[in-house]
Parts: structure tokens; sequence; C-alpha cells
């Protein structure tokens, strides 16, 4: 019984640590997808980029870890942005478009990683080699810094949204584009920027993913899906919802994996989205209205 | 025979009122026969393998033709359900020796079954909901490949050296006979331009492109959406099914990896094809389909060895970026558009007086930069003017 127990609560301790990336990249998707209507799946790629990014400059200690992941997020978010202007802010009209334009560059973005580092796998270990014990629940230090980090991240995104005037315009985006064009937002630089924060978030959750597992070119594509997962079980656009999403995400294939098949880990995540998008399209936050508009 | 086939090349080139015959039809056919040439004309019996490569794409493309081009969805589980049918084709050569004859009709209909498994909860959404349920279900189709070791043999996948049952003395075998092996390819490739050409001109094409234009209109005449939406996926799903019996045939291998059927790789490269070639166009997945195949042969035998595989994918990658943001219609598109703005400024610069040899030049420059020649409309404004 005691044994059951302490494995419970290990999974729900590895449950809470993947969360927090989950909700790093789907939070990214979805308020892309809720400025935009645009499906921006290339969002892995970008995650990958910050890995590799986050590996070339961490560079053995010489800038140290806290350093090289600020800076790869800053990076790849600088790269998102271009991107935006370059493609995607051509595609607003067709955000179906936008969605193709998406999928040709993680053809890019991932041989561009290639080319660059090479397909061989890399790993970052962690910063912080304590592991607390608690009752044989075995927690490392490092996992609870990710956590904490995540949990930061996304307290100041939900402050940041609330309170700054960036915030507010991009809230006003979502509701009306024209209508905020009207009150004198720079839509096109609001939107732009949504693609800058996705863009940093994801490259920063990918730099947090190479402390914690094996990385290699094709990664970020399954962190992708889950982040897709996530965003839509939320409710494309709604960022409480892809916060609530990620945990039960994160829990179901956590728990799933660790009392049934492990090799069907991804499966129960995909079958638990096909569920919910059934039951309820707009997922469990989604708002009605432009959501439904994209839907139909 | 001769009408569908008039009707269907008039429909590549648009409608012109006179000498379109000769113009565009004629020569479309003509290219079209080009290919039953191609064991004499490829110096190599690996350019050959490309071709049958080509064909089996035309087939897999010429499918998702129906279901993303004309009906309008957007399914990422389209090679995934080639996958299916070449898996299909692999256990049935395996277990039981199946001929030909009776592998290419169970696969089309066993990929037919999985989009209509796949369809049923699927078409419940439409858009967006639409692509990334079925890219969800091929993820899954991928996992129980992956999983299902017993049936599958797991990542190691599935090798079967056989070759399709021979015809009297005619033998298809790909190590002796490739050119026969590539003309009943090449053979199932016509037919599946075919059937795409019927479908198109038929009432249910049409009601497709009516779903595909407006869901709700075409809803509110009768038409029960849900019911053509699933048809139409059928179909398509049939057509890669057929097509994953030549793959296995000609690969003599299928597994779920990353180059594979299952991969998202290439979901996003016939997506490219189609894209490249012309969505508007019933031709767009053929051409689409020898550009993805030849196209980095080309660059290779030009530029000895230029393009790795990696450097190849980031070319299509840009390509298919490319393509959506500035020649939505394709290669298929472009020369259409290309081809009216030569007939036009032909025709007006004729009307204007200027010589024949200035029009021909101005003709020709209008039909490659159709940018560079004075705005039409405004000539005609000029004209009515004066």
């Amino acid at each position: 019984m005691e044994q059951e127990l302490t494995q419970f609560f290990q999974q729900l301790f590895n449950a809470l640590r993947i969360s927090g990336v989950y909700a790093l990249v789907a939070l990214g998707i979805t308020v892309i997808f809720g400025l935009t209507g645009i499906v921006k799946f290339s969002i892995g790629e970008l995650l990958t980029l910050g890995a590799f990014l986050t590996f070339s400059f961490w560079d053995n200690d010489r800038v140290i870890f806290f350093l090289a992941v600020p800076l790869a997020a800053l990076c790849v978010g600088m790269l998102a942005l271009l991107l935006e202007r370059a493609a995607f802010r051509h595609t607003l009209e067709q955000p179906i478009n936008g969605f193709i334009v998406s999928l040709g560059l993680i053809l890019v973005l991932q041989n561009v990683v290639i080319e660059a580092w090479g397909d061989e796998a890399r790993a970052i270990p962690p910063v912080f080699t304590t592991i607390w014990e608690v009752g044989g629940v075995r927690m490392p230090a490092h996992d609870w810094f990710v956590i904490a980090l995540t949990a930061a991240l996304i307290a100041t995104l939900f402050g940041g949204l609330r309170f700054t005037k960036y915030g507010r315009a991009v809230r006003a985006c979502a509701e009306d584009r024209e209508a905020a064009a009207l009150m004198g937002i720079p839509v096109d630089w609001v939107i732009a920027g949504t693609f800058a924060l996705g863009g940093a978030l994801a490259a920063t959750a990918g730099g947090l993913l190479a402390s914690m597992q094996i990385v290699h070119a094709y990664f970020g594509a399954q962190y992708l899906l889950k982040g897709f997962a996530v965003a839509l079980v939320g409710g494309l656009g709604s960022i409480e919802g892809a916060v609530v999403a990620a945990l039960i995400v994160g829990t179901t294939e956590t728990m799933a994996a660790g009392y049934l098949a492990t090799e069907w880990r991804d499966a129960y995540t995909f079958a638990l989205m096909i569920l919910v998008l059934l039951i309820r399209p707009t997922g469990l936050f989604g708002s009605t209205g432009r959501l439904q508009q994209t839907l139909q | 025979m001769t009408t569908a086939l008039a009707r269907f090349t008039g429909n590549i080139t648009g409608r012109y009122p006179a000498g379109d015959l000769l113009a565009i039809r004629l020569p479309i056919a003509l290219l079209l026969c080009l290919p039953l040439l191609a064991p004499q004309l490829l110096p190599s019996s690996r350019l050959l393998s490309l071709a049958i490569t080509a064909a089996i794409y035309v087939i897999v493309a010429n499918g998702l033709h129906i279901i993303f081009s004309y009906t309008g969805q957007l399914s990422l589980a389209h090679t995934t359900l080639w996958g299916l049918g070449a898996y299909t084709a692999a256990l049935l050569i395996d277990h039981y020796s199946w001929p030909t004859i009776a592998l290419i009709p169970s696969a089309g209909l066993v990929a037919a079954a999985g989009a209509v498994a796949i369809g049923i909860p699927a078409f419940r959404t439409a858009g967006f909901s639409f692509a990334i349920i079925t890219f969800a279900f091929a993820e899954i189709m991928r996992l129980v490949a992956n999983n299902w070791t017993g049936l599958t043999q797991g990542s190691i996948g599935i090798t079967v050296f056989a070759a399709p049952s021979s015809l009297g003395s005619i033998s298809f075998d790909t190590f002796d006979n490739l050119p026969n092996f590539y003309y009943l390819t090449l053979g199932f490739a016509y037919v599946s331009i075919l059937g795409v050409v019927l479908i198109r001109q038929s009432r249910l094409g049409k009601t497709f492109v009516a779903i595909r234009e407006n869901q709700e209109l075409a809803r509110s005449v009768g038409i029960n959406v849900y019911a053509h939406k699933l048809t139409a996926f059928a179909l398509s799903g049939f057509f890669a099914g057929v097509a994953g019996v030549f793959f296995v045939y000609h690969q003599k291998h299928i597994e779920p990896g990353p180059i594979s059927p299952f991969s998202a790789f290439f979901t996003i490269q016939f997506l490219l094809m189609i894209l490249i070639g012309g969505r508007s166009s019933m031709l767009g997945p053929v051409l689409g389909a020898l550009v993805v195949v030849f196209g980095p042969e080309l660059v290779n035998t030009v530029f000895s060895d230029a393009l790795t595989p990696a450097r190849t994918q980031i070319v299509f990658g840009s390509l298919l970026a490319l393509s959506v943001l500035t020649a939505p219609n394709g290669i298929a598109g472009q020369t259409r558009e290309g081809f009216r703005a030569v007939v036009t400024t032909l025709r007006h610069s004729r009307a204007r007086g200027r010589s024949w040899p200035v029009s021909a030049l101005l003709a020709l420059g209008s039909g490659f930069v159709p940018w560079a020649v004075p705005d039409r409309t405004l000539d005609d404004r000029e004209r009515e003017a004066s």
C-alpha cells in the first residue's frame, strides 16, 4: 500500500514537471492562434532550435546555463519575428495558408538544425545535482528549478497580459482586430510581437528540456504535438485553458504511461484530445465567437 | 471518351474561343504520352526506378487531390492511409501470397475503410480541428504499426520479395523486367488520372466542390455534407491504398520509420506536390510529383551533388512556403495565367495596329513575366477612350 502511494506521488511529481514544459509550448500556440487564427506548426522546430542554441551558448559552462537559456530565447524570438514579417503576415486573410507555410518551415528549420549541428543526440547535465527524497518520492532539485521557472514565466505572462499596455493591446486584438486598429493600436506589431513571444517561449521550453533529457534534431515534433494537444484541449485562444489543460494532459499521460503500457504514452494524449474535441469542439475553456468562425 | 478527354484538357487550361484544341489540348495529350517512352529515354535503371516512384506518387497525390483540392478538407492522415495499404499488401503477400489482381482492390478497400473510420469522428469538426484530428489519428496509427509487433514486426518492418503476378508471358519482376513493372505502375497512374477527371466531371465531384466553396450553402440546398465528405475521404483513401501495393512491390519493405509513409515528412511532401503543381488543376498532382521526384535529381546532375538530403528538404520547405505565398495556384495555375496573358496581349496588340513581330514579342513577354507588361485593363480603357 505504502509503496503504491509512493509510486503515485512520484508519478504526480513527474507529471507536474512535464506539464510546465507543455504549458510553455501551448501558450505560444494559443496566443498566436487567438490573434491571427493561424495554427503555427513550426513552433516545435523553434523549440528544437532553442535547445540547440542553448547547448551552443552553454558550451560547457562558458556562459552559464541561466544565461544561455534567455539568450537562446531572445535569438529564437527574433527569428520568429523575422519569419512573421517575411511570411506569416501575408497569410492573415487566409489562416489555412499560414498553417501550410508553417509546415514548410518545419522542413526548413529541422534541416537547418541538422546542417548546423549534425543529427547526433546531446544533453546538458542538470545544473543542480541534489536529489531530495520525501517519503520515498525522489525529487531532483533541478526539476524543482524547472517547475519554479515555468510557473514564474506563466505568472509573468498572465500578469503581463492583464496589466501592461502591450497585454491590453493583445487582448483587444484578440477580441476584434479591426476595432483595435481603429482605436489606434498598431495591430501589425502586436501580432508580430506574439509570434516573437511564442518563439521565445518555445525556445525556453527547448532550453529547459535540453537539461532534462537527451535532445536531437527531431525531438521538437513530439513536444509540438503535445503542446498542440494541450492548446486544443484547453481551447485554442484561451491562455487559462492552456495552463489547466497542460496539467490535465501531463497528468493523464504520465499516469496512464505509469500504470498501463508505457509504449502507448503518446496515444493516450491523442485519444484524450480527440475525445475532448468531439465532445466540445471549442475545448474546455474555448470561447465561441472567433473560434467558431475559424472552425466552420 | 474523346469528349471526356477534350473536356479534361479544356479544363486544364481554361477555355478559349478558338484554336485551343490545337494550341493546348494536343500538346497536353502529347505530353501525357511522353512517360510511355521513359524506358527508352532514361539512361539508367536508377532513373527508371525514380520514374516508378513518380508514378506511385502520382496515384497517392491524386487521392489527396480529391479530399484536399476538391472537397477542401486538409487531411494530414493521407500518407498514413498509403502506409495502411502498403501494410495490407505486405501482410497478404507474406502470409497468403495473394495475386496482384486481388491485392489491389483489397488494399484499396482497407485504406478506404481506414479513411471512413477516421472520417466518422473527424468530420464532426471542420477546418483546423479536422486537420489536427487526422494528424492525431495518423500518429496513433504510426504507434500501432510500431507497437503491434506480433502483426507488423514493429520498427523492423516487413520485407517481402515479391513481384506482381505475371500476365501470360509478361513478367513484372523488378530485377530483370523493370520496364514492364514501370509500365504496369504507369498504367495505374493513368487510371488514377482518369479517375480524378471522371470524379471531377461527375455530379459527385461538383458536389465536392460545392462543399469546398460554401459548406452552409451546400447544406441549404439539401446536400448531405457529412456523407459527401466521407465519400470523398474514402475515395482518396482508395487511391492511397492502391498506391500502397505498388510501393511494397517497388520498395520490398514497409516500416513506420522517419522516412516512411507514416512520417510527417511525407505528409508535408505530398501537400507540397499539390501546391506546387496546382490545386486548381486536374494535372496539378502529376506536375507536382514530377518536380518533387526529378527536381533534386536534376539539380544534383547540374551542380554535381550539391543537394544533400537535408538541403533538398530545406529547398522543398521553402518552396512550399513560397508557392503558398506567391503562386497559390501552382505551376498549372501560373501556366494558365501566362497562356491567357499571351493570347490577350497578342489580340489587343494586333487590334491596336502593332506589327506582328512586335505583338508576338510583347505577348511572349506577358506570358513569362505577367507584371512586366502594361496593365491590360488599362489598355482596354485607353482603347475605348480613343
